[in-house]
């Protein structure tokens, strides 16, 4: 779970893990918990956003399913930076199999941009490839965290029994064979014109 | 940055402009205040359109953001305005004051007028 700073990230996942709303102060490192919702155990990495920390994300996103990528629906000033900062996460080699999960959040807050709004100043809809799905959240008041976290089980579940992936993975299996293949013929023909 | 380090340096920048805590490494740009770690957290829950809070040495700071904390002239400065008057039964905190103390000293004396978040009634 990731996201500029204030979004909301640690008051999210308290929210979650304990069902309550703690007192967050800035997140200088990461908090990790294991969240179980449906008999499911997510395993959240809430990592810390201040500008010069934000390289450390990668450390915390490897072999992740799933992408959380928080937004502060209130704060018209930033949704750029957010955008900027998303979309440099999307092309990270280690994340291009990771579902994207959008909580708006801070809904409750009286100048909130929509979801919808939030889709237009994220480019959401240029997103090819990818498994997406934003949700207006307010972690304050424990609203929509859940149906996020329904969308993330099912996604992933349904990716992971989806045929076509394992078609695509036999392919590329495939065209890895062939080169071994031409490798070995090459080595044989080599060996009898030398 | 230099000039952001140089004010945060001035003796009166070195305690916490809400509670007085030593070393504070945070401000609030718009403000132009040096906080501890935990009155920027009391700063940042009440929303970035009211407080924005940014880290002297994790952030990045725009020129702008540096050039409005140098305006205010650091927190004896910003608090000869801002708790020029402060409500009866509210007392400022000390850097050992509870998250409720500090919350209520920081919402009713920095930001009276926003109602949302005016709870000092």
């Amino acid at each position: 779970m990731v996201g500029l700073d204030a979004a909301g990230k640690t008051t999210i996942l308290y929210k979650l893990k304990l069902g309550k709303v703690v007192t967050a102060i800035p997140t200088v490192g990461f908090n990790v918990e294991t969240v179980e919702y449906r008999n499911i155990n997510f395993t959240v990495w809430d990592a810390g956003s201040q500008d010069k920390i934000r390289p450390l994300w990668k450390h915390c996103y490897q072999n992740s399913q799933g992408l959380i990528f928080v937004v502060d629906s209130n704060d018209r000033d930033r949704v750029v930076e957010a955008r900027d900062e998303l979309h440099k996460l999307l092309s990270e080699d280690e994340l291009r199999d990771a579902v994207l999960l959008i909580f708006a959040n801070k809904q409750d807050l009286p100048n909130a941009m929509s979801a919808a709004e939030i889709t237009d100043k994220l480019d959401l809809h240029s997103l090819r490839q990818r498994h997406w799905h934003i949700q207006s959240t307010s972690a304050t008041y424990g609203e929509g965290l859940y149906e996020g976290l329904d969308w993330l089980s099912n996604t992933v579940a349904n990716k992971k029994s989806n045929p076509i992936k394992y078609k695509q993975h036999e392919t590329q299996l495939g065209n890895t064979n062939n080169n071994i293949s031409l490798v070995y013929i090459l080595a044989w023909m080599w060996e009898l014109v030398r | 940055m230099r000039k952001l380090k140089d004010l945060m340096h001035n003796s009166d920048n070195r305690t916490c402009a809400d509670c007085g805590a030593p070393d504070p490494k945070w401000a609030s740009a718009n403000i132009g205040v040096f906080l501890c770690l935990k009155c920027c957290g009391v700063h940042r829950s009440l929303g970035t359109h009211i407080s924005k809070v940014l880290s002297v040495t994790l952030d990045d700071w725009s020129d702008e953001e540096i050039e409005s904390m140098i305006e205010v002239g650091g927190n004896s400065s910003a608090n000869s305005v801002y708790e020029a008057f402060i409500p009866d039964g509210i007392t400022k905190p000390g850097a050992d004051s509870s998250h409720e103390q500090r919350s209520k000293f920081i919402r009713c004396v920095n930001f009276p007028g926003e109602q949302h978040v005016n709870t000092c009634i």
